[in-house]
């Protein structure tokens, strides 16, 4: 029978060691123990050769377990090297080494890091953790917590780092040794469930939908008590299937539409168990997965009320101030008229005063009236396409007795072929009028105010022009602030409220146009405002009440 | 003559009214501060046009209009709003309430009577 290899080298080492006991026995008992009996010195060899094997054996193990640990250990680092980002540094703190996976995951060059300090790859927000690492680390401790480091194409790279420090024999920090591994896809994970958990408990409802089917594949709390949908059951509901009123069908099918349209965001006003929302859509391409439409429903009601309740308050204000300026004014015109007997010339002085004073606050009280409205949105405009050279000439009309009373001509240089635009009449004719009985004030007796409109292919610019003393540079950056009367030399003689510009400044922007003015001591002043050119011919019919 | 029934809550522009359509000495003008009392006077009084202030309280002057609208002999009888609601809102619901025009306060006393009679024109 064949004895195992394991066995076999024990009889040897038992072989060679009876041989060193025997010796032991035979030689050196006698010669150091000399009145020692034989049994004595049998005994003694016997356990002299006990201990020899057992620190053959001891020497063995030991010698065995070491290169087993440094098989192991070497496996270990391979696998490190493997799996991990491993990175050191040198005694002055710059890179001496980084591992292919520090090169992959963050797509430096090799040359790009040596001899660079590591930090200078950290995320700008971490740069305060670089002090508590080295603190740690002087300690002769490690330091492990997350740590971003840009990448070469500028992104972030998320890493859960160890960085150990590397200590001669004097105690003294000779360099460090970093291992990193990347959870950037972690934190994007963990980033997206709490993005996800924040959708989830926002107030206003949130779908998302799928485009193409019009599923909805997510719902926040908000939308589930909407629609009272369980937590799982509104999965494979289709958008079309909700009970929306209003606006429903423009909505389905405008969304969708947005993925060949190539449209990126939809508002719409919709109604859904008796509440107006406005639902702002918005189509999410992600760099991976399939399109959604986000749809963020908000809750109108509490904006209506709060409409209806400025209107109100308008409105009543409105009454409240024009009921007595109706009798000081009708009062003052009828004794102005004789209507109550004759008056003495001094009494009519002063009484032309108060009459025109009590004008000028019907004036900013309707003013400031017009610009409350405007603010809150509540135009209430009749919009139509129209052409704005019969604007111009009716404005002009209208204005030609205001202006011959500071002996000024409007000259009107109206475009050759019909301007047409979507517009309000009279609240165009509001913005000219205010323009032109500002140009008309502010010009020299004699002067003539100029009105044009020039045409380009997608706006009509329409220009009022006084040949009166300027604006000065400074006053134009506030010309349309409320109460602003421009640093006009003589703006308190006109009648100005400080408050036509603003009001032309809100009715052309609530058109979709804007205002400028150009001025030049001494030479005059220019304001042009520009509305969109609509292309069709005009019509008194059409109606555009959602075109601006 | 034109015979007027003005109903107006405040006094001061009653007189005024008033006065402004003695100049035309085309009026003859019944004044009301209140719906009720115009309710109770206007059948036999039988005017030719009826000019209504809108807020006033207790019975406002489209709650006015409607009840005198119930008696067969004014039902057809023009209604003039003489207002200080002035949104272009509040004129159109007017308007739909069966006016023929609105005045909007503050108004010209001299040409207040010039004015009814073009509503009355147009109407």
């Amino acid at each position: 029978m064949q004895m195992p290899a394991k066995r076999s080298k024990l009889k040897a080492t038992l072989l060679h060691s009876t041989a060193t006991a025997s010796a032991f026995s035979a030689i050196l008992v006698p010669q150091f123990l000399p009145g020692l009996t034989t049994t004595a010195a049998n005994v003694l060899s016997g356990s002299f050769l006990a201990c020899l094997t057992s620190i053959h054996l001891l020497h063995r193990s030991i010698f065995q377990s070491l290169a087993w640990s440094a098989a192991r250990l070497n496996k270990d680092i391979a696998a490190l090297h493997d799996h991990a980002i491993v990175s050191t540094t040198g005694a002055d703190g710059n890179f001496d080494h980084v591992n292919h996976n520090f090169l992959a995951v963050t797509g430096y060059e090799m040359e790009q890091l040596i001899g660079r300090k590591p930090h200078s790859f950290y995320h700008p927000d971490d740069q305060k953790r670089y002090r508590d690492i080295v603190r740690y680390l002087d300690r002769g401790e490690a330091w492990t917590g997350e740590l971003r480091l840009i990448g070469n194409d500028g992104g972030t790279v998320w890493t859960q780092s160890t960085i150990l420090p590397r200590m001669n024999r004097f105690g003294k920090r000779t360099g460090t040794i970093s291992v990193r591994t990347d959870i950037t896809d972690h934190r994007a994970m963990v980033g997206m469930r709490d993005m996800v958990a924040s959708l989830h408990k926002l107030l206003d409802p949130i779908l998302m939908i799928c485009p193409a089917s019009l599923q909805v594949v997510y719902a926040n709390l908000a939308a589930l008590r909407l629609f009272g949908w369980d937590g799982t059951g509104y999965e494979g509901r289709r958008l079309d299937q909700i009970a929306f009123a209003g606006d429903h069908e423009n909505l389905t099918t405008a969304l969708a539409s947005m993925t060949t349209a190539s449209t990126e965001q939809l508002s719409f006003e919709i109604d859904y168990d008796n509440t107006p929302f406005r639902a702002d859509v918005q189509m999410i391409v992600p760099d991976a997965g399939d399109p959604r439409l986000f749809m963020v429903m908000r809750n109108q009601m509490a904006d209506r009320e709060l409409g209806r309740a400025k209107e109100e308050f308008i409105s009543t204000v409105s009454h409240e101030l024009r009921t007595p300026l109706t009798s000081i004014k009708g009062a003052l015109g009828l004794i102005l008229s004789g209507a109550t007997g004759a008056i003495s010339p001094k009494t009519k002085d002063l009484l032309s005063i108060a009459h025109r004073n009590a004008d000028r606050l019907v004036l900013i009280v309707n003013d400031i009236l017009d610009l409350e409205k405007l603010a809150a949105g509540r135009h209430d405009y009749d919009l139509r396409a129209q052409d704005l050279n019969q604007s111009l000439r009716d404005a002009a009309d209208a204005n030609q007795a205001f202006a011959d009373r500071f002996g000024v001509k409007i000259d009107i240089v109206p475009c050759g072929e019909p301007a047409v635009a979507i517009y309000d009449s009279h609240r165009i004719h509001q913005v000219l009028t205010n323009l032109m009985s500002n140009a008309c004030k502010f010009s020299q007796p004699g002067g003539t105010v100029n009105v044009s409109i020039e045409t380009t292919d997608n706006v009509h610019a329409i220009s009022v022009t006084d040949s009166g003393a300027g604006i000065p540079a400074e006053a134009l950056e506030t010309i349309f602030e409320r109460f602003s009367k421009a640093g006009r030399a003589n703006s308190n003689k006109s009648g100005s409220t400080g408050l036509g510009l603003s009001i032309v400044k809100a009715i052309v922007e609530s058109h979709g146009g804007d205002v400028v003015v150009t001025s030049t001591e001494g030479v005059g002043t220019r304001v042009t405002f520009r509305l969109k050119r609509h292309l069709a011919a005009a019509t008194s019919s059409e109606t555009y009440a959602a075109a601006v | 003559m034109i015979k007027l029934l003005h109903v107006e809550d405040d006094p001061d522009i009653l007189e005024i009214a008033l006065l402004s359509l003695e100049i035309s000495s085309e009026f003859d003008v019944l004044q009301c501060d209140n719906g009720p009392e115009a309710l109770d006077k206007a059948v036999a009084f039988g005017p030719d046009v009826l000019l209504l202030d809108v807020m006033m309280p207790g019975m406002s002057g489209i709650q006015l209009l409607d009840a005198l609208r119930k008696f067969p002999e004014l039902s057809q009888t023009p209604a003039i709003f003489m207002t200080a609601r002035a949104q272009a809102s509040e004129r159109r619901e007017m308007m739909l309430n069966g006016a023929v025009g609105v005045i909007v306060k503050p108004f010209d006393p001299m040409s207040l009577a010039d004015e009814i009679k073009t509503i009355l024109s147009r109407s």
